[in-house]
């Protein structure tokens, strides 16, 4: 069950965090990964771990607020594959402050990358898919695509209108063989998070303020994102298109 | 995936989304211990599953709407297997549609007995095991909890309070490290859903705006939702208090929806 054995994936953000544990899942799965992000170190070490460890994937250096480098892969997975099954929607970008602490730049550089980016990449292979009436789409959104979240004004706003996209791509394709999903993390302990928490100066105590937001009491791992991933990517989430679907160690319940 | 060795309590097991609960979690490895009136079809469903010599699936006849019942069917489970690892609160029942006007209050209570008090009463009788294994509790709504239904106010207002209840329990149960999670599907193609179809007037019509309902044009299956619950089950463990939609998007977009012409 929830095998991708034959199916041909593309992750952006795959270098790190959620995106490099999807990419990771997917492989043990049977898919044929392209790890794609603009960190070509990270991104060939994902890639050549997977193949390390037999599964299939290869690197595919890619900054998806580029439209050319967006189309640059769909030719490059074309040429090799014929076609692309699975695109993973996961790469992005953060900004903290309200509104006072915003500047117009910092919403541009979240909207680029967040939302045109994601348009971008599958403005470029939603017609290879549409022509083989398959495509399955999975776009990382977040709590701050359903929830208001202290201080992240850009990034909610960003992570909002995700969830309008894929809820849109998802009606507007539902005949054409199209799924689109988004799922919705909670605080996720990636090593970018790990990074931010290290900053404070009582690194300690900020990870006990950020897991205390999560009902269950902790942050969610890369791996419990991934298996949410690698079920709406399989058939076996056939009926399940347009839902945005929240994975929050209970961020989200209660007041 | 897997879900071996784990011990699984299915309501309303012997029919529909149940029933396919059942079969997906004993192809998983589980140990599944499964209710319904009709005993019947529940033995039979049993040695079906049960036909390699093994004895992972245990029908228990049981009528949810009486919560002593219940009581026995979780206390059954864990003294036959020792354990509980899963709770899949599926019973249910649509009564047909019709406005108002024509539904009875004891018609209400009896539904209110059956979709949600049953459910509330499973929970109960199962949290003091599932707080021993860090286990999960799921309840099955509906889409239409949410959307509402035509000539449906007792059902739809059952399905409302069923994800709202899991949700305030997900809250308190969360320091115990249990789940629990509501389902909430639109139209799956269930035998109570045949019986609509067989009932109505125009059988072939009433199948067809069934399956109309959803963007992709058709129902789902029992087995979708089973492998949904199965999801949720086992490698959902960062999820609570989450509802799943699982609809085939019939909820998006918008179009024609008055009944005045």
């Amino acid at each position: 069950m929830f095998d991708l054995t034959g199916k041909i994936a593309l992750v952006t953000g795959a270098a790190s965090g959620i995106g490099e544990a999807v990419a990771n899942t997917f492989a043990r799965s049977g898919a044929f990964v392209y790890v794609a992000d603009i960190d070509a170190e990270n991104g060939e070490r994902v890639a050549t771990e997977i193949k390390h460890g037999g599964g299939q994937a290869e690197f595919l250096k890619l900054n998806v607020a580029d439209d050319a480098d967006c189309q640059n892969a769909a030719d490059v997975v074309h040429a090799a594959h014929g076609r692309l099954g699975i695109l993973v929607n996961n790469a992005g970008v953060g900004h903290v402050g309200s509104i006072e602490q915003t500047t117009g730049d910092d919403l541009d550089r979240l909207y680029a990358v967040n939302v045109r980016g994601m348009f971008g990449l599958t403005k470029a292979f939603i017609p290879g898919m549409l022509k083989r009436k398959y495509g399955v789409i999975v776009n990382m959104s977040s709590v701050g695509g359903v929830a208001a979240v202290k201080d992240r004004i850009a990034y909610c706003t960003t992570k909002f209108a995700v969830v309008g996209f894929t809820k849109c791509l998802a009606l507007d394709h539902a005949l054409n063989g199209i799924r689109a999903n988004c799922i919705c993390p909670g605080r996720v302990e990636t090593p970018f998070v790990k990074a931010r928490i290290n900053e404070y100066a009582d690194p300690e105590k900020a990870y006990r303020e950020m897991a205390a937001t999560q009902a269950v009491g902790r942050m969610g791992t890369p791996e419990e994102i991934a298996a949410a991933a690698l079920y709406l990517a399989s058939d076996e989430a056939a009926f399940v298109t347009g839902t945005a679907l929240l994975i929050d160690g209970g961020f989200t319940v209660g007041k | 995936m897997n879900y071996s060795e784990k011990v699984v309590v299915i309501t309303g097991g012997t029919k529909g989304i149940g029933e396919g609960c059942v079969r997906a979690f004993i192809g998983a490895g589980s140990k599944v211990v499964f209710c319904a009136r009709d005993q019947e079809e529940g033995k039979r469903l049993a040695s079906e599953l049960n036909n390699g010599g093994t004895s992972e699936a245990l029908f228990i006849k049981c009528d949810v709407s009486q919560p002593d019942q219940i009581e026995s069917l979780v206390n059954a489970t864990v003294h036959k297997f020792g354990r509980l690892d899963c709770l899949i609160n599926n019973a249910g029942w649509h009564p047909p549609h019709k406005p108002i006007d024509d539904f009875t209050v004891e018609e209400f209570r009896e539904l209110l007995d059956l979709n949600l008090v049953s459910i509330f009463a499973g929970c109960k009788f199962a949290l003091p095991h599932l707080r021993k294994t860090k286990g999960n509790i799921i309840n099955m709504s509906s889409l239409v909890g949410a959307m509402g239904q035509l000539f449906a106010t007792t059902y739809v207002a059952t399905k409302g309070a069923i994800t709202a209840f899991t949700k305030a329990l997900a809250i308190d149960e969360a320091e115990h490290g249990v789940r629990v999670n509501p389902i909430s599907p639109g139209n799956i193609h269930t035998p109570l859903w045949q019986e609509a179809i067989d009932l109505s007037s125009e059988p072939e019509t009433a199948r067809a705006e069934g399956d109309a309902a959803q963007l992709v044009g058709r129902m789902g299956t029992t087995e979708e939702v089973a492998k949904l619950c199965l999801f949720i089950a086992s490698e959902a463990t960062f999820t609570t208090g989450v509802d799943h939609v699982i609809s085939g998007g019939a909820e998006l977009g918008y179009g024609r929806k008055t009944r005045i012409s």
